[in-house]
């Protein structure tokens, strides 16, 4: 991959990775630099970068892995030093929005990447299992609960209906 | 509910959307410069490895081998043991062109660089050639389009890039910096003016001393300077030796 080439694909797929990685951490500024970051590691690592085929699916992973080590680091800080929710980096969503991205926020850190590759990245529940490294039965069942638990934030009265079912 | 939430995610997802904050070339000078520190980590890491295991060594054979008088010298600079193509990327010398220094074996020496024209190429580089006489056409310095000059203690640089090299292969040769002694009857320039077209040019005592340190295969760090972008890849300075009119080599 030339610099052009790196460049081009960079501006392109920058935004949309941002998005997709906000979805998964409901915080704009987190979102922008795990995936600059896991550019800049992309670079550095072109040829795995390039031999893996999927490149935009690369450096999702990797922001995706990102973000998860940054909480995990992020929780044991808070834990000790205070008791207070991050602040936000750039002006909140929308109110119907901002209802998603806290119901989001509070599914566990495997349910939300699982809903999010699944239904917002479109890849196959097959696909998330390779991806996260769990098998696909857990894969389904997390999907499941996961979207049990957002049905019951986002319309109250489904949630149960939805148990079990994985598209 | 699957659909809904499908909508909804995208939704969320596509008013997140954000434009990227650096243009592509600061991601690949990011990448550039944390490359540059593992190495420089890597360098210290290993430089303290090898002062401890001389360390161990001198006291071992000073216990064991007294009287011996015969103790064989090698170059300070020269790469420890017998395999250098393991550490072949550890830099000895360090030219810093921000601050217009050589830094060799705890000394810092004040060279003059090439001009904005012709500027001196930066990376990691290793000497391919010494010549204690060299006659070069154009000269050392931007104004010398078309002089001949002799330029003393010169040693030879081509780039050190593992990623266009086979196994096994040398760098090639005039495709990165040259080092040389300043004209006998001049000063390295001031700090503040870069006069060469390319080359890193030492007062004549300290290049003499520089020559006599660094064998081929030496390994040379040319840092660039911050505020510009750094340059892909090594460049050629414009002043280009001319090997067939390369004054007998006598040491003087």
């Amino acid at each position: 991959m030339t610099e052009e080439e790196f460049d081009a694909f960079y501006a392109t797929a920058f935004p949309r990775l941002t998005g997709q990685l906000f979805a998964f951490t409901g915080d704009h500024g987190e979102a922008q630099d795990v995936v600059q970051e896991a550019f800049v590691r992309a670079w550095d690592r072109r040829r795995e970068f390039l031999a893996d085929g999927a490149p935009e699916a690369w450096i999702r992973t990797v922001a995706m892995r990102l973000a998860v080590s940054r909480w995990r680091r992020a929780r044991r800080w808070l834990e000790l030093m205070r008791r207070d929710p991050p602040p936000e980096h750039a002006p909140g969503p929308e109110p119907e929005r901002a209802v998603l991205v806290d119901a989001l926020r509070r599914l566990p850190e495997a349910q939300r990447m699982a809903v999010v590759l699944h239904h917002l990245c479109d890849l196959s529940v097959e696909q998330v299992a390779s991806e996260t490294g769990a098998p696909v039965g857990t894969v389904k069942a997390r999907l499941s609960r996961g979207r049990a638990a957002l049905a019951r934030e986002l319309a109250p009265g489904e949630g149960e209906k939805e148990h079990g079912r994985v598209r | 509910m699957s659909d809904e939430l499908t909508r909804r995610l995208r939704e969320l997802a596509e008013e997140a959307e954000a434009p990227p904050r650096l243009p592509g070339a600061g991601i690949r000078a990011a990448a550039g410069r944390r490359r540059h520190r593992r190495r420089t980590t890597a360098f210290l890491a290993g430089g303290c490895v090898a002062a401890t295991l001389a360390a161990v060594l001198t006291v071992h054979v000073t216990g064991e081998g007294t009287g011996h008088g015969a103790e064989q010298r090698s170059s300070p600079l020269a790469p420890p043991g017998p395999d250098r193509s393991a550490d072949r990327d550890v830099p000895y010398v360090t030219v810093d062109l921000s601050r217009q220094v050589l830094a060799a074996e705890g000394r810092e020496l004040p060279v003059s660089l090439g001009t904005t024209g012709t500027p001196t190429p930066t990376g990691l580089m290793t000497v391919t050639g010494k010549e204690t006489v060299r006659l070069v056409s154009g000269g050392r310095e931007a104004s010398d389009a078309t002089r001949s000059v002799r330029l003393r203690w010169v040693l030879e640089l081509a780039p050190l890039d593992r990623t266009d090299l086979a196994p096994g292969e040398k760098p090639k040769p005039g495709t990165g910096a040259y080092i040389a002694s300043a004209l006998t009857d001049e000063e390295v320039a001031p700090r503040d003016r870069d006069t060469t077209a390319g080359w890193i040019t030492l007062r004549p005592t300290d290049a003499a001393w520089l020559y006599e340190q660094l064998p081929e295969g030496a390994v040379v760090e040319i840092v660039a300077r911050s505020t510009p972008a750094t340059p892909a890849a090594p460049t050629t300075p414009k002043a280009t030796p001319k090997t067939a009119q390369v004054t007998p080599t006598t040491t003087p």
